[in-house]
């Protein structure tokens, strides 16, 4: 996943009425240093910390 | 104000999932106490951000990246902006809009805000790319 194709699951995440819903997890990894999209619901802790709450939740301002 | 306990048990999270060298937290015995964070991208490019302590848990923490970023525009990002999810600046440094009061919760850990604001770099870097504002990509909390 490119980092344009990267930015459309996160907006699908938070916007699913106007972006289409996301059928991905939001995942860090603390291992690599680096965000993952995964199959929702498909992540496992050795992978890191799913974080989809923070993408459909949003961002304060 | 982070007791004892409570900078314990943040210092074993960041241990557990970030090298030592990644993070310090500096002033500890003042009233201005903070915490520095390297952050690295998924495009490798370095940031650090410096996170105010003065009134974490209890509120949500000021978090700032220790530079004044631009748009791709060329703007500064000095000011409160909702479509770049940014506050008015202090130290001279960019200044993040993670979590909003309604939203926060003593329970959020300096872990999550870290990952939260390496999210939130991801996103200007793809700002810096597309031109799109952040807001396109990152949600307005309700």
């Amino acid at each position: 996943m490119n980092d344009i194709e990267f930015g459309e699951e996160v907006r699908r995440q938070g916007r699913p009425e106007t972006a289409g819903r996301s059928m991905k997890d939001l995942v860090y990894n603390p291992v690599t240093g680096e965000f993952e999209q995964v199959a929702r619901g498909e992540s496992n802790n050795s992978q890191g910390t799913v974080v989809t709450e923070m993408t459909e939740q949003g961002f304060a301002a | 104000m982070l007791d004892q306990q409570r900078y314990q048990m943040e210092n074993e999270v960041l241990s557990t999932y970030l090298p030592s060298t990644a993070y310090r937290f500096m002033d500890m015995h003042t009233a201005n106490p903070y915490l520095v964070m390297g952050v690295m991208t998924n495009h490798g490019k370095a940031y650090t951000i410096r996170i105010d302590l003065a009134n974490y848990p209890q509120n949500v923490p000021e978090v700032y990246v220790t530079k004044m970023l631009r748009t791709k525009d060329g703007a500064v990002m000095d000011s409160p902006s909702a479509a770049m999810h940014t506050l008015s600046t202090k130290y001279g440094f960019t200044r993040i809009c993670h979590y909003g009061s309604a939203s926060w919760s003593y329970r959020v850990s300096l872990y999550k805000i870290y990952i939260k604001c390496r999210l939130w770099l991801e996103i200007y870097e793809l700002h810096l790319k597309t031109g799109k504002p952040m807001d396109y990509y990152l949600n307005h909390q309700r």
